[in-house]
């Protein structure tokens, strides 16, 4: 029976529904799949412009440094498609007899990771180039002298230059290889402190005079 | 033949019923800012701590709504307005309200901590009150990420580092199966792990989270400061409908006819302490006015560099801790105050007679400052200090356990010879009656 109870009742309920029914189809949307795939930039080779940080000339002896900025380039899922980084880096001469290139892993260019060898101008020069990331919780770490590394950074053990962190004191010695897991041989062993693993190096390569980064990470 | 009969079953009560049991007793028990303590407050001072954490609490409200109108969140501005009102830019009150902000969340915290260890120690939490020992942690751990959040707005060094570091703490949960211990002596939560938290990434997506992107910007900022505002909000909602739900009818301090507890007062202090805590507000403010630091610098990390002090501790476990055990130990060292009452389940109160809990009470609070000390001083060497950090914990902890036996065993020897001298009292009396 048709009353006009339920006919006031059927009038209210009808928008209800209708709200219920959008907000439940807005929903249910997000449980269907993409049906295409989805269309991502596909590049092999790196986004990043090679950079000249210097040249052999600047590091006239051994544990001479530089600092430079290098622009990491990845590609990332937004809208944007990529995005781009400003990462610090070290470049420092190291001596000749501390590290062999055969024994650095090599990264995903073909390169080894950090560390590069050349003769130039009758010298050899060893170079090590990483990035300024403190490996354990992301401060920017500096280069300092033994001194230095000694009364600010409470590691009195070394007698050459080391990258030591300001946040939670770790040290880094350029000149001495570790092992990190996944990555093989790097520069930057651990000496001090609570970091994990070496910092984190560029690849690069060394032409002529010219030192080329190419990549990061 | 008949059935044997089936003996009644004793009522023990199964562990469900055991925790809607403590819940409910707990809820009934709550009590956050000492509201029940009406007597005791005016005789102990200890007592007014509750009061003054939500003092300080509204006070730091209050000075933060004022504070909105001055702030600028933006990277290229935060700083310059925060320095424009520390620099009298925008009058003496700003400048004034400003440090009462800075300063009434630093008594907030103090309130807390202070109270959380007056719980313990007295051990208040006893008799269905852990709830409100828990309910006080959570609340300093809120008022630690509403300081943490707010001290990133100033945009100065000691914000853009401080965040840096906290948000890049949590990536190392994803490196959490690689910690030897649980590694080598529990491959089976190792893989667990790896499974989990690892394959789901979910240290990085909770870094992600906090910064809102890959790394701290524009929208770190935004996000931090919402997070600041909506915290206290929320947290102040649910504190008025505590007091609200709690209070139901009749005057402050009388029960209402109705069988409600009465009205209770929020701030449960007397006038003369209100004043007080604010004179000092007022006047510490007026006296050390809060700095602001140099500008955030992405490509220099000063050294040194410090945290705010409530901090300090955890930022020089960091030191001394492989990054993936500090991760962990940050994550549970509220769970173990949580734990810590539950297992001190004996009904007694007085700390000198459970030694061991309040040994471990006092583990926590000297090895809180004195790691807070340390890192201002900057002498940490993770190769030299590890077992000389391990020694200590372990002596402290060591002695309490045997202390908290000795005392045991010497209570128990009393309790006998009371017993003894009961059963020879009752013999002697006997011995009259076997007589006639």
């Amino acid at each position: 029976m048709i009353d006009r109870r339920s006919i006031i009742k059927g009038i209210t309920i009808l928008p209800l529904l209708a709200v219920a029914g959008g907000i439940g189809t807005a929903l249910l949307s997000y449980l269907k799949p993409t049906w295409k795939p989805l269309a991502l930039p596909v590049t092999e080779k790196p986004l990043n412009k090679d950079k000249v940080i210097g040249t052999l000339e600047e590091f006239d002896k051994d544990y001479a440094f530089k600092e430079f900025i290098f622009t990491q380039i990845t590609v990332e899922y937004t809208a944007r498609g990529r995005a781009a980084t400003d990462i610090l880096g070290y470049a420092v001469r190291v001596p000749n007899d501390k590290l062999a290139a055969a024994d650095v892993g090599v990264g995903p260019s073909g390169l080894r990771r950090g560390y590069g060898e050349t003769d130039y101008n009758g010298q050899k020069y060893s170079i090590v180039v990483v990035s300024r990331i403190c490996a354990h919780l992301g401060c920017i770490f500096e280069y300092h002298l033994p001194a230095e590394v000694c009364s600010g950074f409470n590691y009195c053990g070394g007698s050459t230059p080391m990258f030591s962190c300001p946040c939670h004191l770790s040290v880094y010695d350029p000149a001495q290889k570790q092992d990190v897991a996944g990555a093989g041989t790097l520069p930057g062993k651990v000496v001090s402190g609570p970091a994990p693993r070496t910092p984190f190096p560029f690849d690069f390569e060394i032409k002529g005079n010219e030192i080329i980064v190419k990549s990061y990470g | 033949m008949a059935a044997p009969a089936i003996p009644a079953k004793k009522a023990v009560p199964n562990i469900g019923q055991k925790v809607a049991q403590w819940w409910t007793k707990s809820a009934r028990n709550l009590d956050l800012f000492d509201e029940n303590q009406t007597d005791k407050v005016l005789n102990d001072p200890w007592y007014m701590l509750g009061g003054m954490a939500l003092l300080f609490w509204y006070i730091t409200i209050a000075t933060g709504t004022v504070l909105m109108f001055y702030y600028v969140p933006d990277t290229y501005q935060a700083w310059r307005s925060v320095r424009g009102i520390f620099e009298g830019e925008q009058g003496f009150w700003i400048a004034l309200i400003r440090n009462m902000h800075k300063y009434g969340a630093d008594a907030l915290i103090i309130a807390l901590t202070m109270r959380i260890y007056r719980m313990y120690f007295r051990g208040e939490f006893k008799n269905y009150n852990q709830l409100s020992y828990i309910v006080t942690i959570i609340g300093l751990l809120l008022a630690m990420f509403s300081g943490l959040t707010g001290y990133l707005l100033i945009w100065n060094q000691r914000a853009l580092w401080a965040t840096k570091v906290f948000a890049t703490f949590p990536t190392f949960i994803d490196d959490f199966h690689n910690i030897p211990t649980i590694k080598v002596f529990m491959p089976l939560v190792a893989g667990l792990l790896e499974n989990t938290l690892s394959s789901l990434k979910i240290g990085a997506l909770t870094a992600n989270f906090m910064l809102a992107g890959q790394s701290i910007g524009p929208a770190t900022l935004t996000r931090f400061y919402s997070a600041h505002f909506m915290l206290s909000i929320l947290a102040i909602l649910a504190i008025e409908a505590y007091f609200a739900r709690k209070g139901r009818g009749g005057k402050i301090g009388e029960a209402a006819a109705g069988g409600g507890a009465g009205r209770f007062k929020r701030i449960n202090l007397p006038w003369f302490a209100v004043v007080f805590c604010f004179v000092v507000l007022v006047v510490v403010s007026i006296w050390v006015p809060v700095d602001t630091g140099s500008p955030a610098n992405y490509n220099v990390t000063p050294n040194p560099i410090l945290s705010d002090w409530y901090f300090l501790g955890l930022y020089q476990m960091m030191k001394w801790w492989q990054p993936a055990v500090a991760t962990l130990q940050t994550i549970l060292l509220p769970l173990v105050a949580f734990v810590v009452v539950f297992l001190d389940y004996s009904p007694e109160r007085n700390p000198w007679k459970r030694p061991f809990w309040t040994m471990v009470g006092i583990y926590g609070l000297v090895s809180w400052l004195a790691f807070s000390i340390l890192i201002i001083l900057n002498i940490a060497d993770i190769k030299r200090d590890p077992p000389y950090v391990y020694l200590v914990s372990m002596i402290m902890l060591g002695a309490g356990a045997i202390w908290h036996w000795v005392f045991m065993a010497g209570e128990r020897k009393k309790r006998l010879k009371l017993e003894a001298e009961k059963a020879a009292k009752a013999a002697i009396a006997a011995v009259p009656q076997a007589a006639d």
